[in-house]
């Protein structure tokens, strides 16, 4: 069956495996900005972004024979990159994904202000608080900071955020919650600064 | 996704703070390799097994090789060595020999002869010069001559049987042309004084003209060792032919060798008569003629020469000797004088 756009990752990357090279190109598409920002923003290095970025997608290439859709094609895309982002870690002798404050924070944590909807703002308060978010999430532990991003970039659920970093759905929970509540807790901040500008 | 795992402004402002994408020449090289990796996959699954034939042959090759360590070359020598001096003692009685009986033929003799030229065809210097060549077939021979001394030991409690009719002296004439090298050189000269044996008639008569040596040692090398046995069974009833002296007296002894040991006496008689003095044996005789021998020995007055055949029968014969000597010859040399 040729790939066409409407087709399932799953289907494409079949495809792609029976020696459909176009079907790689719709994968490369849909896929690329996500893995790229999550290795990105992973290890804050484009150079190094880069260079992980090409082995994940070429370990998908010499991989492509033993794919079986078993599950979603991005669990199995971004476990390949979350595997070649741990062995970049472990050669670089920074290997701090697991985070030790999980449980720690919590009741900190359900006290963080809750959602807020965001209002239309300047050109300026936007690169600012764009500026600002990533340095939010740069500064998240990394297995939260993981989470954030695999939920962000990759759209994945709790239970495919735990099926990529091998942990459970809870911890997987735990980490987005206390992410979420330091992110907001810097947006909080900067609308604090925001207004304060503005008077 | 509870409200707490998720937060539309943070979300909303993430995907406005993160929209890096990974550089085009990035990009450009990954869809080049995977459409690369996709294009060549046929051609690399054919090219996988290239490497199958020559696997192949060196297994063979080292297979081959194993065998070769196995047998020990100082094994394959003593015994190339220990034939040309069996060979060259069987010479010389050959060739003063008398020639054989008429029913000894000459082409079904010649036969059997093959088996051994291969164990030690080759002289000292040939054995050097072809055993790069022929390792294989020296080991070959080596099982064979193992086999055939295990069957010529088998026979040797029958050997008294045999020694009456064991008119081989054609086959032990043409066995050293066959058999060693060493004696190759003495060959032509022996093979041209002997009496014109009927045996190495077939063997001279394809090179009549040419060289001694060179005509009678081409044939013997170009046989493969790996056939002998199978021209030893396949010329069993040609040998069986010329050992019917042997079988008929088995049967008249009433003896329990049977038709095929017959066969592979007939085929290992060369070297057992070689190997025994025989100058009585070597003209074959029935009983009947070797008890009117006796009887006129004795009826001229020959009375030891009598007592001497007598002996000589019951050599042959054993225990059915005195079952097929008559009465009176039993009487006039009682088998306490046989010793």
């Amino acid at each position: 069956m040729p790939a066409s756009a409407a087709s399932s990752d799953e289907d494409l990357m079949l495809a792609y495996a029976a020696g459909d090279a176009a079907a790689f190109d719709m994968l490369y598409a849909r896929h690329k900005g996500g893995v790229y920002r999550y290795l990105l923003r992973q290890c804050r290095q484009p150079g190094i972004a880069d260079e992980l970025f090409q082995d994940v997608w070429m370990n998908l290439v010499r991989a492509r024979e033993s794919y079986a859709p078993t599950a979603k094609f991005t669990t199995w895309l971004y476990r390949l990159a979350h595997n070649r982002m741990i062995d970049h870690f472990r050669a670089s002798g920074h290997l701090t994904l697991v985070s030790a404050d999980d449980e720690a924070h919590e009741e900190a944590v359900i006290a963080l202000p809750g959602a807020r909807s965001m209002q239309p703002e300047s050109r300026a308060e936007n690169r600012e608080l764009g500026e600002r978010l990533r340095a939010a999430v740069a500064a998240l532990p990394p297995a939260q900071r993981e989470a954030f991003l695999l939920q962000q970039e990759a759209e994945m659920s709790l239970a495919e955020i735990a099926a990529v970093t091998g942990a459970g759905v809870e911890t997987v929970k735990s980490r987005l919650r206390y992410a979420l509540s330091k992110l907001r807790s810097e947006l909080a901040d900067l609308d604090e600064d925001l207004q304060e500008g503005l008077r | 996704m509870s409200e707490m795992e998720r937060d539309s402004r943070v979300d909303t402002a993430w995907k406005a703070a993160s929209r890096e994408e990974p550089p085009v020449a990035l990009d450009d090289a990954i869809r080049a390799a995977a459409r690369k990796a996709v294009d060549t996959q046929p051609r690399r699954a054919r090219d996988k097994h290239w490497w199958y034939p020559y696997a192949a042959a060196a297994t063979v090759a080292v297979i081959a090789a194993g065998l070769l360590q196995v047998t020990p070359p100082e094994q394959v020598t003593p015994t190339i060595v220990a034939d040309a001096d069996r060979t060259q003692k069987q010479d010389a009685p050959a060739v003063v020999a008398p020639a054989p009986p008429p029913e000894a033929s000459p082409p079904t003799m010649a036969a059997p002869a093959a088996p051994p030229s291969k164990i030690a065809g080759p002289s000292p210097a040939l054995v050097k010069k072809e055993s790069r060549e022929s390792e294989a077939q020296r080991a070959a021979a080596l099982a064979q001559n193992a086999t055939q001394n295990a069957t010529q030991r088998e026979l040797d409690a029958t050997d008294k049987l045999a020694q009456p009719t064991k008119p081989a002296k054609p086959t032990k004439r043409t066995e050293p042309a066959e058999r060693t090298e060493g004696a190759a050189a003495n060959k032509p000269a022996q093979l041209q004084a002997s009496p014109a044996p009927a045996a190495r008639a077939p063997l001279a008569e394809p090179f009549p003209g040419a060289p001694q040596s060179s005509a009678r040692s081409a044939p013997v090398e170009r046989r493969d060792s790996s056939t002998s046995n199978a021209n030893a069974m396949e010329s069993a009833p040609a040998q069986q032919a010329a050992a019917a002296p042997s079988a008929a007296a088995a049967r008249l002894a009433g003896s329990a060798v049977g038709e095929q040991r017959a066969q592979r006496q007939a085929m290992l008689s060369k070297d057992e008569v070689s190997a025994q003095p025989r100058a009585k044996t070597a003209t074959p005789r029935s009983v009947e003629d070797w008890i009117k021998l006796i009887r006129e020995l004795r009826s001229e007055g020959r009375i030891d020469e009598a007592r001497k055949e007598i002996v000589a029968f019951r050599n042959a014969y054993g225990e059915q000797a005195d079952s097929l000597l008559p009465q009176d010859l039993r009487e006039f040399a009682p088998p306490a004088a046989k010793q």
